[in-house]
């Protein structure tokens, strides 16, 4: 089997490598090459990620600043016309998520998305698990004859090595033509984040229950004391009590701290999915029958406030108020 | 400016825990009669759709003004569009009562909730019955299945281009159109001549749907949901007929040990008892 790894946004290659390597493992007997897509802007890339089996080759695409999909989409496809692999592997960002259906769409492919795990079942089929109704469960889906297109669901822990690769370095000739016409401009404006919730060790993840602005900063020295990155649910990125990069969940990050704080969060299965790698999980909620609890090792049906900070006082070891 | 919004209401899976689902076939049984909910991210989709073109820019406004009260080029007019069976109409009704000038439901022969093709297919007939239409806008996730697919299928199905995770639009003069998007690595900002298909992300400016006061809800009754079958937009039951890949079967999850309670007499004592019996050896390292 021929599989092609893409990746469709270099500064997160190490990331979306990270996502495709259990996928790629566990077809790894199956594989008789592997070659990765890499689009770029600016300098080459010299150095990649380590996969489960070698590379067999590397291709460089060279693209405009910043490209939307649909400018990667002509030349993927015409890289995927001559390569006609069996298996197309893309991050399941929503970039990639957008590239795999769209290239699954024109290579007629069997196409499922944010793929958690994935095994052949016979001489031409593939079967993939992924999450459904609102990831409370999964579902496994057959996929009769290559080529297939999978987007990888998120694998938190540390990203591969990087290394120089031993096989071919194709350049693509011409880079992506800059920019379609219907696309006037493109501003960007960065925004900064450092990436520390999915490589965390130890997470406080607050919901709606903090009910406000005020009451997470009085709690953000708890976090401190306990050594671990602040997390949030949704409503709590929406009202714009924390930055998106603390969002956790299938929409967000999926984390795998050894120890994991979840105070003021109903526990919905699109949040919880980003808590299930969690080694030790207590949950903080006044509502005893929050399925939160049904996530937890432990769990406080209280006011998260006063429970956190006593909690917070007891790690400092400072006196009792 | 003509646009439709996808939306496909769902059930509140959290009303009945896991280990009662009870799964038949592609069915889990407990979810048939539980109470439906927009999907958040389209509650978003809808609200921005409606906020686009309102006098003021792409703020909020007052849930008791008409939403299509808007200047002579800018007009903006909103289909609220969902491929499903009658129990949609009451979030259709609140569509109209809310200012989208129509709301139309196709009604599927058979259950497509794991036929993201069929949905799209379906989808793009319609907006190509509704032309001229400028924008197609969904969610980047919901339908049940959870296939993250709808929209880019949207997209190829009408040779239209496609951005993902937008979080807010306004007109511009010239009749373009700018669309903010948004990660937790940027902001971005395009402006772009329709048509487009956009695929709604983290709206921090719209985080839900308004409320339509009694005197808009009143005078939605009068507005009709137009009822479609696949067959009125020229698709025979061949439409399924395409590559999505069918379920096997649904997994339930591993029962998870049970949660220990932590008690005390209050919240303190509580966090003391957390702390002496289950962090303090966790949190040496
Ligand atoms: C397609 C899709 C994707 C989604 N992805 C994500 C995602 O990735 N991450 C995510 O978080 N959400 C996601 N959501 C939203 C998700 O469904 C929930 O709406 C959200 O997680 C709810 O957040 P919450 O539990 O903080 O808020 P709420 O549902 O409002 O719950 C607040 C909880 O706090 C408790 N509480 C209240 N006061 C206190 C107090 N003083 N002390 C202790 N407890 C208290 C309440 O009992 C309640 O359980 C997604 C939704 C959809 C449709
Ligand atoms: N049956 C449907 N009717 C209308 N829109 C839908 C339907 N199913 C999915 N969508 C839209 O497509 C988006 C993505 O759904 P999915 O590809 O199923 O994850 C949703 O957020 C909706 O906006």
């Amino acid at each position: 089997m021929k599989a092609v790894a893409v990746i469709e946004d270099i500064r997160e290659m190490g990331a979306h490598a990270r996502d495709m390597i259990p996928l790629l493992s566990s077809v790894a007997d199956r594989l008789t090459s592997l070659e990765l897509w890499v689009f770029y802007t600016g300098t080459p890339p010299e150095a990649f990620p380590c996969w489960p089996v070698p590379l067999t080759a590397v291709h460089r695409m060279a693209v405009a600043h910043d490209p939307v999909p649909d400018q990667l989409l002509d030349l993927l496809m015409r890289k995927a016309a001559a390569a006609d692999a069996d298996l197309y592997l893309f991050a399941g960002t929503d970039n990639g998520n957008c590239l795999a259906a769209r290239l699954g769409f024109r290579l007629k492919a069997g196409t499922c998305l944010g793929v958690e795990s994935c095994h052949m079942t016979g001489e031409t089929t593939l079967a993939a698990v992924r999450p459904v109704f609102g990831s409370r469960i999964q579902a496994r889906f057959v996929l009769d004859t290559p080529p297939w297109c999978l987007s990888a669901a998120q694998n938190p822990g540390r990203n591969p090595a990087m290394a120089e690769p031993v096989c071919p370095v194709c350049d693509h000739p011409q880079p992506a033509p800059c920019r379609p016409p219907w696309l006037t401009s493109t501003r960007v404006i960065p925004i900064e984040t450092d990436d520390r919730l999915s490589g965390a060790d130890r997470i406080l993840v607050l919901g709606n229950g903090v009910g406000s602005q005020d009451t997470l900063e009085r709690l953000k020295p708890v976090a401190r004391a306990l050594g671990a990155q602040m997390g949030a649910s949704r409503p709590v990125v929406m009202n714009g009590w924390l930055p998106l990069d603390r969002l956790v969940g299938v929409s967000g990050s999926v984390t795998a701290p050894s120890v994991c704080i979840v105070a003021g969060v109903s526990g919905t299965g699109v949040f919880c999915a980003g808590i299930r790698h969690a080694g030790f999980v207590v949950a903080v909620n006044t509502d005893p029958d929050a399925p939160v609890f049904r996530a937890a090792d432990v769990g406080i049906v209280d006011d998260l406030v006063p429970v956190l900070l006593e909690l917070g006082r007891l790690i400092r070891g400072d006196e009792p108020a | 400016m003509n646009l439709t919004v996808c939306f496909k209401i769902i059930p509140d899976y959290e009303m009945v825990p896991v280990h009662r689902w009870e799964v038949s076939g592609l069915e889990p049984l407990a979810l048939r009669f539980v109470r439906q909910a927009f999907n958040c991210y389209e509650e978003s989709a809808l609200e921005m759709a409606l906020a686009l073109g309102e006098t003021g820019g792409s703020a909020r406004q007052d849930s008791g003004s008409p939403a299509s009260a808007v200047l002579g080029e800018n007009r903006v007019a909103r289909t609220a569009l969902t491929v499903d069976d009658e129990r949609a109409d009451l979030f259709l009704r609140h569509l109209l009562a809310v200012g989208y000038d129509r709301a139309v439901r196709v009604a599927p022969d058979q259950d497509l909730r794991f036929f993201p093709g069929a949905v799209a297919r379906i989808i793009a007939a319609a907006v190509n019955r509704f032309r001229p239409q400028d924008l197609v806008i969904l969610g980047p996730r919901g339908g049940e299945g959870d296939h993250c697919q709808t929209g880019p299928l949207v997209a190829e199905l009408l040779g239209w281009p496609c951005l993902m995770g937008v979080s807010g639009l306004a007109l511009t003069e010239n009749g373009l159109l700018e669309v903010r998007t948004i990660t937790d690595r940027a902001h971005r900002i395009y402006t772009v001549a329709p048509p487009l298909v956009l695929v709604t992300g983290h709206a921090l400016d719209f985080s839900c749907l308004r409320v339509p006061t009694l005197n808009q809800k009143l005078s939605a009754r009068k507005k009709p949901v137009e009822t479609l079958l696949p067959a009125d937009l020229g698709l025979s039951v061949g439409y399924l007929a395409g590559t999505d890949p069918l379920p096997a079967e649904l997994i339930l999850p591993a029962p998870k040990q049970t949660c220990t309670r932590i008690e005390g007499a209050d919240p303190r004592e509580k966090a003391r008892n957390l702390f002496d019996r289950y962090l303090k050896s966790r949190l040496v390292s």
